[in-house]
């Protein structure tokens, strides 16, 4: 075997006897200058056409920002059911704050009645003072080792008063000092959860309530909803979140809202409702708009101690 | 000559002058299409890789800084074009294998004359014993002694450190000595 650099001269020997004598064809230049000038073409028209897709979606978000000027820096739901568009939840903090209404609150409504002409609120005495059929359960024979079942202790009104005031949105009223008050800041309606709170006042203690809404109880619900002036009348705002109206077949459709006296300062009406509950009573539901807010309050026309706290509720009622 | 030197010529076809890109491609195109050629071994091929780099070359021009020569610069667009052809035309032969062993149809392709020619050479055996080498070797092999680059060069043109150069130039001639014994000839 001959030494490497026998190897290298065979190397470039063979290499370039194959390969020495070639040359390009005569039309390379041209065709390298009709290949370049084809390439620069197709650079400058990737520049137009990603210069306009940028515009395009530049003109689309100015588009959607200035169509949907109310939700500017809100989050936003989209509910199925009612095919409209309400603001999002915040469970964190009150991201509505920053909301503002475009217009004031569509109210009075064009299919209300003005306050000078209303008819006087009608209640149906028949249905809604019907004692609701008891059920007769059969009971079995206690055991001995079994702990007593913890009885509800209902309260009446002590006559003495202590003021709820909402930690989150500030408005405050009145209740019984010996009754028990459950707040909640999850609304759940049938689309989307929205914010706000809810907040029942109960006449037993919280202790000794062991089961939840029990049919005896008297509740007083303050209901507080955002955002309602997105609904074009307040009888639309109003069903929104009605969780119990599928559930009943035979279900009274909500009475006409008539004006109310003011709550807190501001025009109110009143209706009756759906029940809050499958078998509980109907509801005398009383609503105050205001602003972007939605007060609800709603209680048992048929029991009259009840019906003198709502009373005094309303009357305490005030708004940050 | 109107182009003093290399940069001058750079600038010219920078600010757009035709004649300075004539000019350009009329100087590299001989280099660069036998760089092609000899690392694609087909002559249709080496044409259009050579100016594919050309256009490259022209097209990026503001990138040249002229820290290396301009022909250094061409020659790593240029290796880089071939590179990327052999890898489409490695998965074109494994498709066509893939499918003529499904149709058991594969028949002895006709070699193509440069082939019979240079079979009847006396280095057909080593050319055979160079096509046999890996790409990295064959493209080491094939730059330092067909075109006769040295190893500062090729450092440059193939991005790699010196002793990585002279390690692959090492290996490839040790594996070309190994292929040409196991054929039993001897250089």
């Amino acid at each position: 075997m001959k030494d490497f650099q026998d190897l290298e001269n065979q190397l470039k020997q063979t290499m370039r006897s194959r390969w020495q004598s070639k040359q390009p064809a005569a039309a390379f230049e041209a065709e390298v200058q009709a290949k370049l000038d084809a390439r620069r073409a197709h650079k400058r028209l990737r520049h137009i056409t990603g210069a306009f897709a940028l515009s395009a979606v530049g003109f689309v978000a100015i588009i959607l920002i200035f169509a949907m000027p109310r939700f500017n820096n809100v989050p936003l739901w989209f509910d199925k059911n009612l095919q409209h568009v309400v603001p999002a939840m915040d469970s964190t903090s009150n991201a509505f704050t920053a909301f503002e209404c475009p217009t004031p609150f569509p109210t009075p409504l064009t299919r209300m009645p003005q306050p000078t002409a209303a008819p006087p609120l009608t209640l149906n005495p028949n249905k809604l003072l019907t004692p609701k059929p008891t059920r007769v359960k059969k009971t079995r024979a206690p055991r001995p080792t079994a702990a007593p079942t913890p009885t509800i202790e209902f309260l009446t009104s002590s006559g003495q008063w202590k003021i709820y005031q909402d930690p989150k949105y500030g408005y405050a009223f009145e209740y019984p000092d010996n009754w028990s008050v459950q707040s909640s800041y999850q609304i759940i309606g049938i689309g989307q959860p929205l914010a706000g709170s809810f907040v029942s006042i109960w006449n037993y203690s919280s202790r000794r309530a062991p089961v939840r809404n029990p049919p005896e109880a008297l509740g007083i619900h303050v209901q507080f909803y955002p955002a309602f002036c997105t609904y074009e009348t307040l009888e639309q705002a109003l069903s929104y979140g009605e969780p119990i109206a599928p559930l009943i077949p035979d279900i009274r459709p909500p009475s006409p809202l008539v004006p109310h006296a003011p709550v807190g300062g501001y025009p109110a009406w009143q209706h009756i409702a759906y029940p809050l509950y499958k078998n509980a009573n109907e509801q005398l539901e009383v609503v105050v708009p205001r602003g972007k807010w939605l007060y609800r309050f709603r209680a048992d026309p048929a029991n009259s101690e009840q019906m003198d706290v709502f009373n005094h509720l309303l009357d305490s009622f005030t708004t940050p | 000559m109107k182009y003093a030197d290399s940069m001058h010529l750079v600038r010219a076809c920078r600010a757009g002058d035709r004649l300075a890109v004539e000019t350009f491609v009329r100087a590299y195109k001989l280099p660069l299409y036998q760089l092609a050629l000899s690392m694609l071994d087909d002559p249709q091929e080496a044409e259009e890789a050579a100016q594919d780099a050309l256009v490259i070359a022209l097209d990026k021009l503001d990138s040249f800084r002229g820290e290396a020569q301009l022909k250094t610069w061409l020659y790593a667009i240029a290796l880089n074009v071939c590179r990327g052809r052999l890898r489409k035309r490695k998965t074109r032969e494994r498709v066509a294998r893939i499918w003529n062993a499904i149709n058991s149809l594969r028949a002895a392709a006709p070699e193509p004359p440069h082939e019979i020619a240079t079979r009847t050479e006396q280095s057909a055996l080593l050319w055979n014993a160079i096509q046999n080498l890996s790409d990295v070797e064959r493209e080491v092999i094939v730059l330092r002694y067909y075109h006769e680059l040295d190893t500062a060069e090729l450092t440059r043109i193939l991005g790699v450190s010196e002793r990585t150069i002279r390690t692959r130039v090492q290996a490839a001639l040790d594996s070309l000595r190994a292929t040409l014994e196991e054929e039993g000839n001897e250089i």
